[in-house]
């Protein structure tokens, strides 16, 4: 238990202390701050651009095929239309009392709106997970500011705790592989049939599909597909490595390069997960600094030192 | 005061201090978070937006139906005259070519759900494809809406269309197999 302890207080050092806004350097710390508003901005845009494209597209709906979330409990076929309209301006309207910090509840109230937004939206039968990682961001902004009043703590607590589900979110995506198929997961046929059933839609979609050159080496050699599903399952496996700073920005990379993969093998394009790797993934603060003293020379590194 | 800049208490000391006790982050809140996580998670077959246990891919090698239309030479111009054009397709992905369905402003996942999910092929169900889709082949084509069925057996991959529905310049016709299977006790 005590063992326990110490890693928890290991773990829980690395998600919020070791962050650039506890840098002793001042220009990391103010870079870090435009960091994370540019962060705000960018959950903001995605937040209430998925809300209002969900709520549009409940005027087709007419019946509830799939109960996810709250639909279990509340009856969801009501909200189809017109009143998803209002889901979708209480999401926009909470994201703006809090983004301009008029009110630290906004987020948490955008937060449970959207989560009624997406289940209203996909009781069609589909389950997408494009959106997930922007649902975190949106959590971590939701918990951060309703149960912290302090600016660096909210700041602070947002960072952690959204590297925390982050990370878990991957490799729980590769415990799932291994529960779902076992270790057999990474034979190269199945990713053969994954791309013939991505070929069937995407030449539905559009008409015709040829393969690419990765795609073609795919279906030419059964290795090259299980040399490519190893790559994607190792990379997810490792996504806990993400809660350490220090290795961070070598996992968002390969991670970023996992989802190209995707994209380049199944035709499935993660523009947000991609974006918001990214955007938070590196360490932007320190390389904002370090470009600005590289210009004015002059700017001391610690506090002291002014 | 600055939007993305807190006002410095200096009454506290540094305010970016991780000593400072009010700028500590409250993790309890985390863990609590994550409990609820596992707990909305478990009770909801692994799905609580945002939170999930990410299962997409998980399960290998399982046999898949999709929906795709395609584009086959009528003989004399009529489908009486072309009976074999219901016969279950082969399809190669190598050189694929449909008619797409981007193009006519349908979505691919509800045309597939449509065609895919139908057990009752009743007339209604048959003149729902032709009202989906707003135009029409020339007088000697027909459209061919195929149920496509992809699967791994014995480490090979085989797909197969099955023509579900013929769309002609004046006509929109289910496939006799499944009128057959209609009219059967």
């Amino acid at each position: 238990m005590t063992r326990l302890k110490t890693w928890i207080r290991a773990l829980e050092r690395h998600l919020f202390d070791d962050q650039a806004i506890c840098s002793e350097d001042k220009a990391v710390r103010d870079a870090s701050w435009v960091h994370f508003r540019l962060f705000e901005l960018f959950v903001a845009a995605w937040a209430i651009a998925y809300a209002w494209t969900w709520g549009l597209y409940t005027f087709k709906s007419s019946v509830v095929i799939l109960e996810l979330g709250v639909a279990n409990y509340l009856p969801v076929e009501r909200l189809f239309g017109m009143p998803s309209m209002v889901i979708a301006a209480i999401v926009t309207l909470g994201i703006a009392a809090s983004i301009t910090r008029l009110s630290r509840w906004g987020y948490l109230i955008a937060m449970i709106a959207l989560h009624l937004q997406y289940v209203v939206r996909f009781s069609q039968g589909e389950i997408p997970h494009s959106s997930n990682l922007i649902g975190f961001a949106l959590l971590a902004l939701a918990v951060g500011f309703a149960t912290h009043k302090d600016p660096i703590a909210q700041v602070r607590f947002s960072w952690g705790f959204l590297w925390f589900f982050v990370g878990l979110g991957y490799t729980s995506a590769a415990i799932s592989k291994l529960v779902g198929t076992g270790v057999t997961w990474i034979e190269g046929q199945h990713l053969v049939l994954w791309i013939h059933e991505k070929a069937i839609d995407y030449a539905s979609m559009t008409g015709t599909w040829s393969p690419n050159i990765l795609q073609a080496a795919i279906l030419e050699s059964v290795w090259v597909g299980t040399l490519s599903l190893f790559i994607g399952w190792f990379t997810e496996a490792i996504g806990v490595l993400m809660w350490f700073r220090r290795l961070r920005p070598y996992v968002i990379l390969v991670t970023i390069g996992m989802h190209f993969g995707i994209t380049w093998t199944m035709n499935i394009v993660f523009i947000a997960f991609e974006m918001q790797l990214f955007l938070t993934g590196f360490p932007w603060a320190e390389w904002a600094a370090m470009a600005k003293r590289r210009i004015y020379p002059s700017i001391p590194v610690k506090e002291a030192d002014a | 005061m600055s939007l993305y800049y807190p006002q410095q208490d200096t009454s506290q000391g540094d305010v970016h201090s991780t000593e400072n006790i009010s700028s500590r982050p409250k993790t309890k809140w985390m863990w609590r978070i994550f409990l609820l996580n596992l707990v909305l998670v478990g009770f909801h077959l692994g799905e609580f937006w945002p939170f999930s246990i990410f299962p997409m891919f998980s399960k290998a090698g399982q046999p898949w139906s999709r929906a795709m239309i395609v584009e086959v030479p009528l003989n004399q111009g009529t489908l009486d005259q072309s009976p074999d054009v219901w016969e279950p397709l082969d399809i190669n992905i190598q050189a694929l070519q449909a008619v797409s369905l981007g193009e006519r402003g349908i979505d691919k996942i509800d045309f597939s759900n449509y065609v895919g999910k139908t057990n009752q092929w009743t007339p209604e169900v048959v003149a729902g494809v032709g009202k989906m889709i707003p135009d029409r082949p020339d007088f000697d084509r027909a459209w061919l809406v195929l149920k496509v069925r992809g699967q791994m057996t014995d480490g090979k991959v085989t797909v197969q269309g099955e023509p579900m529905v013929a769309l002609t310049a004046d006509t929109v016709v289910a496939s006799p197999t499944l009128t057959q299977n209609e009219e059967r006790p």
